[in-house]
């Protein structure tokens, strides 16, 4: 019965150490922006979605998600607010973590698990995208058919320019998005390559054993 | 390696294609620049279509501010019989903004309705006589607040020469906030002026008035009865507001004082006040006496005072100060005895002192002589050590000799009123009569121009009759040198006729640097009252908001204690008071029906829970006289009786969206 931890694979432990700072950074830095530009808003409209909450540049005083969301009540859309998912998302970057962290030294089932944190990591942006599109299409989707303004059912893009009326929204990522692919890439590309290069001490043992048998066989054959 | 050559070839084949690309589409653009002719052609053609001159093309390039863009400085005019103080941009001269100071004034909901205004109206009104309730005031001199003699763009001060009252505006929101009236004066005119760190605000009396303070006394007793006083009012660093408790006043004689001055730098300590009427002409035209025109302009020398405000401070600290009427009063006998007061010829009923960046002259405008007087405060100084007397005047005041404070006049032209200066070492002085600006050189030691002291160096005809004039920082102890504003009281024939009171006239002045010739710009009318004086500062100085934070009180610039956020409106009736809670946003007040019995007390607490620039709502109440701006984030309050039964609408009275009409709501009194 092969023992449940062990010592951890350094080729995997190093690269998962790196993702997790990286994934953790994405707690702190907003993943996607959203600008609103008019006439009557020289500046724009700034909203920066963290993870876990929507919210105007920290920079000025101004509250541009109010505004934002006082704007689209008039043409009946919902105002904005941390859906389920965002309040899942510190929990879930926080188990994420952990559970690299002790998959680390998990020797049982070893790669298995590797491969399933791995996917994990692919999940976080993934599901972020995803989950983004389906909201934006529901907001946009769902505006109140009573309101002043009636500006029919549209989806506002994740990222690029959508247009209405007198405002335009200049979406895309920011760089919490990045983080979360790249600590991804790292945990799925790194250990390979690492391993290619570093020496595995079980493989190196098997490769010594075949070594140290064969001069043996050569000498028995002269 | 061949993959590796091919692959760096392939990167060097880009980056010159992308290189070739960018510098062709460079040049094309270049090519249409030149091609196209925007540039002197269509000037030309534009100009001799207008009957343009090239010195007129060039007076509005150096005006011009393109749309879009800022001015460079700022500049606070006082809006004279308007009560209000007009704020413009220069070189522009666009009028960006009137603030109402001591006039009621509804679009900035200013004395109707809302407490700020209210309360600081009703506080303004003097309680000697009483009854009064003043709705205008002869806004003069504005003065803005000083840290080490320069601008620093906080607080606003401006006296109301009718009724001898001031007021203090806050330039982080630019709202009026407290109106003083000043015991034991009843009109104003020498003030205001702040002392270089703002730790007062000076103005003295214009006419005396019977003393004590509220009692009567015929003209006839004008010598014994009579007095004019000089007051020092204190500022409170932190919130701009003017403190009685610890300002102080001096007793001097029956002058008619007109202007005054701090000094600065060496003369920092002191003040001085000019006064034309050393005469203590009275008028009668119709009783057999000359009139004041005449009676007051007889003698050929009248007194400039000179205040030590640093040591009369002390003295009131001492103790030797009596309160009367609600300020510490310092006599004239102690004022004699204390060596705070001192007199110094000036030839002839002059107008302006004002003392030059250094400290060290003061120049006066002889108005009735065609002279400016430059006295050295160093020199004064000396007289005052050395008891460098001429005698006293009739209360007992030393009067320092002429000539030994005395230390240039310059013959400068008709009608010497009003100087300010550049850092180069000259002063400007406007000309009343000979409607014009003469420029000329101040004392040795700070004339940086190479020119001779004490001489005339250029005139400039402005149109017509100057008042006063201002250039940019002219007033601290580090001038711009680089325009100037003639305050024209007359237009006569500059604009269209518009009836037959004409506006004023502002004329912008071009000082290049202080080294070269003056020369004339722009013309500005201005017509909403006739200002006096202005305070030109550099637009970075302004320390203005764009908005409140939330639930800010205008008053304290706190949270107010009846702020809301959105979900804590509410209605509380309490017998016949009913105090509703309301919030005002795009584009709905909540509540919006407010159901009163007659006679009932309203009070209305509301705030405008916005967070973006200019989201301003008004709140106006039909038939009641109410009428209120809310700027994002402000909590203002309102109380009054609903006396009159019926429906009455209130509405945003300030556009502020695209259902603007639709926000109204219903004030409804039910008849009794």
């Amino acid at each position: 019965m092969t023992k449940l931890f062990g010592k951890p694979e350094l080729a995997w432990l190093v690269p998962a150490i790196i993702a997790c700072g990286l994934l953790a950074g994405a707690l702190f830095v907003p993943l996607w922006k959203m600008e609103l530009v008019a006439p009557q808003y020289p500046a724009g409209l700034i909203m920066k979605a963290y993870g876990y909450k929507f919210a105007s540049d920290p920079n000025t005083y101004y509250d541009d998600v109010r505004e934002i969301n006082g704007l689209n009540h008039y043409i009946g859309m919902a105002p904005i607010k941390e859906v389920f998912e965002m309040k899942m998302f510190i929990p879930g970057v926080l188990a994420l973590i952990a559970g690299t962290l002790v998959v680390s030294f998990v020797a049982w089932s070893r790669r298995l698990l590797q491969w399933l944190i791995v996917l994990g990591f692919w999940v976080m942006p993934l599901f972020f995208i995803v989950d983004l599109q389906w909201w934006l299409y529901h907001y946009g989707h769902t505006m109140n058919p009573e309101a002043p303004l009636n500006t029919g059912a549209f989806t506002p893009k994740v990222m690029g320019i959508t247009k209405v009326w007198n405002f335009h929204s200049e979406t895309g990522f920011d760089i919490g998005f990045y983080l979360m692919v790249a600590a991804a890439l790292v945990i799925t590309i790194v250990p390979i390559a690492l391993r290619r290069f570093m020496p595995h001490p079980a493989r190196a043992r098997a490769g010594n054993v075949v070594a140290s048998q064969m001069p043996a066989a050569a000498s028995r054959q002269t | 390696m061949t993959k590796r050559t091919s692959f760096t070839g392939l990167l060097a084949l880009v980056a010159v294609l992308l290189t070739l690309a960018v510098s062709v589409s460079c040049s094309k653009d270049e090519k249409n620049d030149t091609g196209g002719g925007t540039g002197s052609a269509d000037l030309d053609a534009i100009a001799k279509e207008r009957g343009l001159t090239p010195e007129d093309l060039k007076h509005a390039a150096m005006q011009f501010v393109p749309p879009g863009k800022h001015d460079e400085y700022v500049m606070f005019a006082s809006g004279g019989h308007g009560g209000q103080v007009l704020v413009i941009g220069m070189p522009s001269m666009r009028i960006l903004k009137v603030i109402a100071a001591f006039s009621p004034e509804p679009w900035q909901g200013y004395g109707y309705g809302a407490d700020w205004g209210d309360e600081t109206l009703k506080n303004g009104n003097p309680t000697t006589p009483a009854n009064v309730n003043l709705t205008w005031g002869d806004t003069h001199h504005p003065a803005i607040s000083e840290t080490g003699g320069e601008y620093d763009g906080r607080y606003l001060y401006i006296n109301d020469r009718a009724n001898g009252r001031v007021s203090f505006t806050d330039l982080r929101d630019f709202r009026t906030k407290q109106i003083v009236a000043v015991p034991n004066i009843g009109t104003s005119h020498g003030g205001m002026f702040v002392t270089p760190n703002s730790d007062y605000v000076h103005v003295s009396s214009k006419f005396p008035t019977p003393w004590p303070w509220g009692s009567y006394a015929d003209v006839k007793d004008y010598k014994d009865k009579y007095r004019g006083a000089s007051t020092w009012l204190k500022i409170d660093q932190a919130t701009g507001r003017i403190n009685m408790a610890e300002s102080f006043q001096i007793e001097i004689p029956p002058y008619t004082q007109d202007l005054a001055d701090s000094g600065k730098k060496v003369s920092d300590g002191w003040g001085f006040i000019g006064s034309f009427n050393t005469e203590m002409a009275t008028g009668g035209v119709s009783e057999g006496g000359q009139a004041l025109e005449a009676g007051a302009s007889k003698n050929n020398f009248d007194y400039l005072h000179a205040i030590n405000w640093k040591k009369a401070a002390e003295v009131v600290a001492a103790g030797k100060a009596t309160d009367t009427n609600g300020i510490k009063l310092i006599s004239m006998k102690t004022a004699i005895d204390e060596g705070l007061l001192y007199l110094i010829p000036e030839p002839k009923s002059p107008h302006g002192i004002d003392v030059d960046p250094s400290g060290r002259y003061m120049v006066v405008g002889g108005k009735l002589d065609p002279h400016v007087t430059v006295y050295d405060f160093t020199k004064m100084e000396a007289a005052i050590a050395n008891k460098d007397f001429e005698g006293n005047d009739a209360f007992g005041v030393p009067i320092l000799k002429f000539d030994s404070v005395m230390s240039g006049q310059i013959e400068v032209g008709a009608g010497p009123l009003h100087t300010q200066f550049d850092s180069q070492g000259h002063g400007y002085t406007s000309l009343f009569l000979a409607s014009a600006i003469a420029k000329f050189t101040l004392g040795e030691d700070v004339i940086k121009t190479g020119e001779k002291p004490y001489t005339l160096i250029q005139q400039i005809p402005v149109h017509y009759n100057i008042g006063h004039l201002s250039t940019t920082e002219g007033d601290t102890v580090s001038p711009d040198d680089k325009y100037m504003v003639a305050l024209n009281k007359w237009s006569i024939d500059r604009f269209l006729t518009v009836g037959p009171l004409h506006p004023q006239n502002f004329q912008l002045i071009d000082l290049k640097g202080g080294k070269g010739e003056m020369e004339l710009i722009a013309d500005m009318p201005i017509g909403v009252g006739e200002p006096h004086y202005t305070q030109i500062m550099k637009a970075d100085k302004l320390k203005a908001l764009d908005l409140y934070a939330p639930g800010t009180d205008p008053i304290t610039m706190q949270p107010g204690k009846d702020a809301i956020k959105f979900g804590e409106e509410k209605t509380v009736r309490d017998g016949n008071t009913v105090e509703v809670w309301m919030s005002a946003q795009r584009s709905h007040f909540t509540p919006d029906i407010v159901r009163v019995k007659q006679g009932d007390r309203v009070i209305l607490h509301v705030t405008n829970i916005e967070q973006t620039k200019d989201a301003t709502h008004g709140f106006a109440i039909s038939q009641y006289n109410v009428q209120a701006s809310l700027e994002p984030g402000e909590a203002t309050n309102f109380d009054f009786i609903a006396d009159k039964s019926g429906s009455y609408n209130f509405y945003c009275t300030e556009f502020c969206s695209a259902l603007h009409l639709e926000m109204a709501g219903w004030l409804l009194v039910e008849p009794k």
